[in-house]
């Protein structure tokens, strides 16, 4: 049986229950996913196709394959990058939320980093894998529950309707999503979206096809697209059709604070924080924070990284892990 | 142990690899004809000055059956710099062991002896960032751009898994070198092919530091294992079967590579001949290895980039090394084993076998998915010419004599990892062809490590009714290796792969060398394959523990008196 309707990221249940939204949303994801996208000839066997793509909720193909596409959350281009052009301990994050689509951060995983003014040390760095459609289509049915979001997450019950939609219709790269806060992506070069995800991998099965992965071409400097389009395209070649595992999201897998300490050197405790969705189970999730509770006595910028200060989000965002979900299977 | 464990480690020496007879293989650095080769690409000359200053564990690496490690701490400065002047000659170049590798070969050839009965005994020397700086002052030591190097291995310790609890015996606290306030300065590694040889060198080498103030804080003697379990690590599998291949030339006589040669096209245009040397072993640009050379551009298997600078100038052709002494728990690992394949359903050797990706004879799980084969296990363009996520399809190769070409079954794909699990050792260190974390498989190439390690300690595995003496005896393996970075390759392949049920692929911990301390607590997992779906097992007890180490530069040989010793 298809897939009866797409449910929303993380299974969030932010809308009220019975909403026309939940059904809205799955009817803006398929229409992202469009129809099945036939695979490549086979390169060896040219009156042969390989396996496609398919839309989950049209196409019945029995699963047999569960894969999770997994990659760093900090940005390749910048970890592989020359080092002699940074100094020692700098993470080479220099992004910044209020440059918008100029941002860095480019691997399905964004973070906004808080500091203590007087002597900028940071307290708290929150880290998202919201998608601007989501927040933009539950705007457009309930702005109300957006703005009602807004003010909680970032605790501030300041904050307007039009604050987040001047216009009327919802601004994503609004301040409180840049300048003054973070809730989902805004990242546009290349864009973190949903749409471009999904994309990848829709497009993954298309074009020219390889024997194996000495064959593909060099292409993306990120991590996340090579281990979409590769990994998919791999499975493709299987003759398995593939798609993305529902619900469809991106989502922050894990982390790995091993070697990080208080500053009495001894390891830090557990100071992470799922914030949504705020059901279980907690991961995968879509927002964490990372904070030290007061009653520690000391700050994030105060905690050390395999002997290292925290100076940079980034140098948290390097022991991250970002996820996908991907299926494949045979068809009728 | 269980009588099954207990069976299963007396007889592992049974799967030693069955070595081809009849085939004449180049060394590194062998001089093949131009006719054998395809059309060459672009690369690096090592020519003799540059050879000279290379330290020879490095390239080609010593590769001798005894090793010494000499732990020294500097005394007086002034009579440090004296004894560097005095031990430089001593020092074996890139040169020297290329020679005698090719000698060695030609040897061979013209007597047809598989050991024409060459010796020779090998000094090599590292320093760590203290002693660079005490000898140079800290400016010097500063411009080093890896970060790790200048904060040396304890400092680094629980980033990489380590204990932090103090009462465990892998605390940094309780190593028998490398421990915050033992730190070594200075790292010797002696290497002969005679173990008297090798003593006497040691203890002119020993004597004469002393005499220099230098304080000996700790040595290790390493061997390989005896009889059939030579070239295998303690547990009881070979080790050390997968190498990059460094790119480069010795000439630019046509053909006349650091690492030979072997693959031939496929068909016009087959870029296969100039990303692999043999079979399974990918080029590598020199600069991943040492400093100011080309480096691997991270967006291509072929390309190079420009050689990193962040360093000092005296330092080119240098190489970082990591050294760790890790203890190995044999029964533990075989106690693990026996019970993981009665709860599996398999025997204890394949249970084995797919925790490390190798059968013990080193064939690989890829291309001998049921059974060991130690016939595929000692063909050399066999052995380590497999992929992962598809299939491998054959490599042609030039004539070469004696060798009837590769006629064992080929690997299939094996994406899921099904027949070499995600979390094998292996599979973890060298993801090969598949995508990881970090994208691309072409990243994977900027990861990899020139591993020099040899075990320490007498073997207990493939011995009949061991004592218990024995049993309790100390062994384990001195791992040893060499990398531009100490971050970007040694730390990243053991604190995000290793040290991840993530990462690069989903599946569970490395369960040989995976290190996880979670406030304490030093559980890992892995999700065993069966026939009814993956199995869940907790490692809860360890096999591999850390008791010492450093990070260390070895520097070019000219800069030992010219530049170390002359401040």
């Amino acid at each position: 049986m298809p897939l009866a309707r797409f449910d929303t990221p993380g299974r969030l249940r932010d809308a009220p229950e019975g909403s026309t939204f939940y059904d809205e949303w799955s009817g803006f994801v398929r229409l992202l996913f469009g129809p099945d996208n036939p695979g490549a000839p086979d390169i060896d066997d040219p009156s042969r196709r390989l396996g496609g793509f398919y839309n989950p909720t049209t196409t019945d193909v029995a699963v047999v394959v569960n894969r999770d596409l997994i990659w760093i959350g900090f940005p390749r281009p910048l970890f592989v990058g020359d080092q002699s052009a940074f100094a020692a301990g700098d993470t080479r994050d220099r992004s910044d939320r209020t440059t918008g689509g100029q941002s860095t951060q480019v691997e399905y995983l964004e973070w906004r980093v808080v500091r203590r003014p007087h002597d900028n040390k940071i307290t708290k760095v929150t880290f998202t894998t919201e998608t601007p459609e989501y927040w933009s289509e539950l705007h457009r049915v309930h702005p109300e529950v957006v703005l009602r979001l807004y003010r909680e997450l970032l605790g501030n019950p300041s904050i307007e309707e039009r604050d987040i939609a001047p216009e009327g219709f919802y601004e994503p790269l609004n301040d409180w999503n840049t300048r003054d806060g973070i809730i989902h992506y805004i990242v546009t070069s290349p864009p973190n979206t949903l749409g471009q995800a999904i994309g990848q991998a829709r497009g993954s099965v298309a074009g020219v096809s390889y024997r194996d992965n000495y064959e593909t071409p060099g292409g993306d400097m990120t991590a996340v697209d090579p281990r979409i389009r590769l990994d998919l395209k791999a499975l493709a070649r299987k003759n398995l059709w593939v798609t993305l595992r529902d619900p469809v999201g991106l989502y922050i897998l894990g982390w790995d604070d091993m070697g990080w300490t208080k500053p009495d050197d001894s390891p830090v405790g557990n100071y992470w924080r799922v914030v949504r969705p705020a059901s279980e189970p907690a991961l995968p999730a879509l927002r964490v924070e990372y904070e030290v509770p007061a009653s520690e006595g000391f700050v994030v910028g105060d905690i050390s990284i395999g002997g290292r200060p925290i100076e940079h989000g980034g140098q948290l965002a390097e022991h991250i892990t970002v996820l996908i979900g991907g299926l494949a299977g045979t068809r009728a | 142990m269980s009588e099954v464990a207990k069976a299963a480690l007396e007889t592992i020496d049974d799967h030693h690899a069955v070595l081809p007879k009849g085939i004449m293989l180049a060394g590194s650095g062998a001089h093949l004809r131009a006719k054998d080769t395809p059309k060459e690409p672009r690369e690096y000359v090592f020519r003799l000055a540059a050879r000279r200053r290379i330290q020879g564990n490095v390239i080609p690496g010593f590769n001798k059956d005894h090793q010494q490690f000499l732990f020294f701490r500097m005394g007086d400065v002034h009579r440090a710099r004296r004894w560097l002047v005095a031990i430089r000659p001593s020092i074996s170049s890139m040169e020297e062991v290329l020679t005698f590798v090719r000698a060695h070969r030609a040897l061979r050839l013209s007597r047809g002896e598989a050991e024409p009965g060459l010796k020779a005994t090998w000094v090599n020397i590292a320093f760590s960032s203290g002693a660079i700086s005490a000898l140079l002052g800290p400016e010097q030591s500063s411009v080093f751009g890896d970060q790790s190097f200048r904060q040396g291995l304890a400092a680094r310790s629980t980033y990489l898994g380590d204990p932090t609890d103090k009462s465990h015996p892998g605390h940094r606290a309780n190593w028998v070198v490398g421990s915050p306030g033992n730190e070594a300065d200075i790292l010797l590694i002696v290497a002969g092919d005679d173990a008297g040889d090798l003593e006497d060198m040691v203890s002119s080498l020993r004597a004469d530091a002393v005499d220099h103030d230098l304080q000996l804080l700790f040595e290790q003697r390493g061997d390989t294992l005896p009889g059939g379990l030579r070239g295998h690590e303690h547990f009881g599998f070979k080790d050390g079967i997968s190498q990059p291949g460094v790119r480069g030339k010795v000439s630019t006589e046509p053909g006349d590579f650091i690492t030979p040669r072997y693959l031939v096209p496929r068909f016009p245009g087959d870029q296969m001949p100039h990303l692999f040397a043999r079979p399974g072993q990918p080029l590598v640009w020199p600069g991943q290895f040492l400093l100011g050379e080309p480096r691997q551009d991270p967006e291509s298997f072929l390309a190079r980039r420009p050689p990193a600078t962040d360093f000092p100038k005296w330092a080119r052709l240098g190489s970082y090394v990591v050294c760790r002494r890790l203890r190995q728990d044999v029964p533990a690992f075989w106690k693990f084993c026996a019970e993981g394949a009665a709860a599996a359903g398999v025997p204890v050797v394949e249970f084995a076998s797919r925790l490390v990706g190798r059968w013990p004879s080193g064939a690989p799980l890829m291309r001998a998915s049921t059974a060991d084969d130690p016939v595929l296990a000692g063909d050399p363009f066999a052995a380590n010419h497999f992929l992962f996520d598809d299939r491998t399809r054959p490599s042609p190769l030039r004539p070469i004599p004696g060798y009837p070409g590769d006629t064992h079954p080929h690997a299939n794909a094996d994406m899921l990892g099904v027949v070499c699990p995600h979390f094998s050792h292996i599979r973890k260190m060298n993801p090969r062809d598949s995508v990881t974390d970090l994208g691309k498989p072409a990243d994977t190439l900027l990861r990899v490590i020139l591993r020099r390690g040899i075990p320490y300690g007498p073997p207990v595995a493939g011995v009949k009714n061991p004592s218990r003496k024995l049993i309790n005896r100390e062994r384990g393996l001195m791992f040893l290796c060499y990398g531009a970075t100490i971050e970007d390759q040694f730390e990243f392949v053991t604190r995000r792969w290793a040290n991840s049920s993530a990462q690069p692929n989903s599946g569970g911990h490395d369960p040989v060398i995976g290190q996880r301390d979670d406030g304490g607590v030093r559980s890992r997992w892995l999700d065993f394959p069966t026939g009814s779906g993956a199995r869940r097992f907790d490692l809860l007890h360890e096999w591999v523990v850390p008791t010492g180490g450093g990070y260390f530069f070895a520097p070019p040989i000219d800069a030992i008196d010219g530049v170390l010793a002359s401040a």
